[in-house]
């Protein structure tokens, strides 16, 4: 079978196109692909059927696993594909562990380290409240967690992320990691009370129990070798939140804040909890598509989205 | 319904984009006859009141992102209430008359061009030009203006403390001006050639579309 590769603006990405065998895969394309343009390895490749040019539609991507007769309509001798480069990329595992690891070694430095009269505070000894070392532990164990979810838990749907998204989601975490630990242990730090404190962390540590059960049904819902896609989450919190896993990250920061009461603290829990709102409206109109109760399919249950009982 | 919703929003926009154009020239035309008459201390005092009124007005443009970007109006801003508002002892530098002339020409054209739009449908090609190659000279020095005040005002914000809010207090915050001071001029130089890139390329498409038009 010839294959014709162009870029999005029609060029031809590769002289006289591909040869290859009828029974081939996308994943068999890819890799020629790569030994041709040598810098694109198969991660960085996009791979579209053309769309008619005006058209609104939104274009099939090929998926890795499938062959490519599947793709041609009828005329199984030529395929035409469209190519898009995506970037350097680097596997989600690395981007998780370089976001979490900023605030996991970065917090402890502002606890253990007298940075305060480094950065002109004079003042007299340091006085460290209980709450401040509670702060420690649950941030740290926090991070800690999300690190051995990356490696032992999570099924990536995408191996793969754009490189830039390595220095914006890590200057997100690192720079919010330090501005909430410059507060927490500063030696001005004004505590909250014994008793809101106590709610505070309780809260937070059940969440996130919580969100690690969470995590646990979610991966177990995609097949080891990843070829899960999507399926109806069912199960635990899943019954009534479908973003079961936002939610408890989010009421966990919040029991976290509660506990430690710091504006840079609330100002993190209000940017996550967008963060996180957006990502739950996407994945909830996905899957209602995805499950209409047509054609033999489920259909996806009344549920809250992500923080009941608001939205 | 629908149609009459839509003109009611040409005819605000319209009124919007006429009266901040208005205010604007006033600007300008005050800037230059004070610094005519009275020199470049005395502008600042001069054009205090309808500059702030129609860099404020800013807020109310229905379509602040299609017709400026968010930090163009946010940098205003900061500089229109923050830094020449709060501290009289920059009010009387030079910088202040380049700053409002630069401004009050980039804005009058801006609004003008939009007024044209919603009020007739179309706006004459020399304003289409005039909007898209005035900013090649007033960015950078509407931009050196505002650097430069922000520079000047520095020791003065470190003194007074004004907005400064200290630790301890209940809710473990602190604000520190001066310090916000020094990251705004740190934004302003990934920022300018940004923006500078962006009206460039904005430049060439609107250009090079009425051409073939």
């Amino acid at each position: 079978m010839k294959v014709t590769v162009v870029s999005r603006s029609g060029r031809e990405v590769i002289k006289g196109g591909l040869d290859l065998s009828d029974s081939a895969t996308v994943a068999d394309l890819q890799e020629a692909i790569h030994k041709r343009t040598k810098k694109f390895y198969p991660s960085r490749q996009r791979l579209t059927l053309p769309v008619p040019s005006g058209s609104k539609e939104k274009p099939t991507v090929l998926s890795a696993k499938k062959s490519l007769k599947e793709y041609t309509d009828g005329n199984s001798d030529s395929l035409t594909i469209v190519f898009k480069d995506l970037g350097p990329q680097v596997s989600y595992r690395t981007l998780f562990f370089f976001e979490y690891v900023g605030p996991l070694l970065l917090y402890p430095v502002f606890y253990y380290f007298n940075v305060y009269e480094f950065l002109g505070y004079k003042g007299s000894e340091r006085v460290i409240h209980p709450v401040q070392t509670y702060a420690l532990y649950y941030w740290c164990f926090h991070y800690f967690k999300r690190i051995m979810e990356t490696f032992f838990v999570h099924r990536f749907s995408h191996a793969t992320s754009p490189l830039s998204n390595v220095f914006r989601n890590c200057a997100y975490y690192w720079t919010f990691g330090c501005y909430i630990a410059y507060y927490m242990n500063h030696p001005l730090y004004t505590p909250v009370s014994d008793l809101q404190m106590k709610i505070g962390f309780a809260f937070g540590a059940l969440c996130q129990v919580s969100n690690l059960y969470c995590h646990i049904l979610l991966s177990n819902l995609r097949s080891p070798d990843g070829s899960g896609g999507y399926q109806i989450p069912r199960g635990f919190l899943f019954n009534i939140v479908t973003c079961a896993n936002y939610a408890t990250e989010i009421y966990q920061w919040l029991g976290f804040n509660i506990a430690t009461q710091t504006v840079a603290g609330y100002l993190f829990l209000v940017v996550a909890a967008s963060i996180m709102t957006n990502w739950a409206l996407a994945k909830h109109r996905r899957l209602k598509k995805l499950f209409d109760g047509k054609d033999g399919r489920p259909k996806y249950p009344r549920r809250w989205i992500i923080l009941p009982p608001f939205l | 319904m629908a149609g009459f919703l839509s003109m009611l929003r040409r005819t605000y926009l319209a009124v919007y984009n006429w009266a901040v154009f208005i205010g604007w020239a006033q600007v300008l035309f005050l800037a230059v006859k004070t610094l005519k008459e009275s020199g470049h201390e005395h502008v600042y005092s001069a054009v205090e009141k309808p500059l702030q009124l129609a860099q404020t007005a800013a807020i109310l443009e229905v379509l602040p992102l299609l017709t400026a970007t968010l930090p163009q109006i946010s940098s205003r801003l900061y500089l229109t209430w923050i830094i020449l508002h709060s501290f009289p002892e920059v009010q009387t530098h030079f910088l202040v008359s380049s700053l409002t002339i630069s401004w009050s020409i980039t804005e009058i054209i801006r609004y003008s061009f939009f007024g044209m739009k919603e009020a007739f449908g179309a706006t004459p090609s020399f304003l289409l030009w005039l909007r898209y190659s005035t900013f090649l000279v007033m960015y950078p020095i509407g931009i050196s203006s505002e650097v430069g005040l922000i520079y000047l005002a520095l020791p003065h914000i470190k003194v007074s403390e004004k907005f400064c809010i200290r630790m301890p207090n209940k809710w473990n915050f602190s604000f520190d001006n001066f310090y916000i001071a020094f990251i705004a001029l740190g934004i302003y130089v990934p920022g300018s050639p940004h923006m500078y890139r962006y009206m460039l390329s904005q430049r060439k498409k609107a250009l090079s579309k009425s051409k073939r038009e």
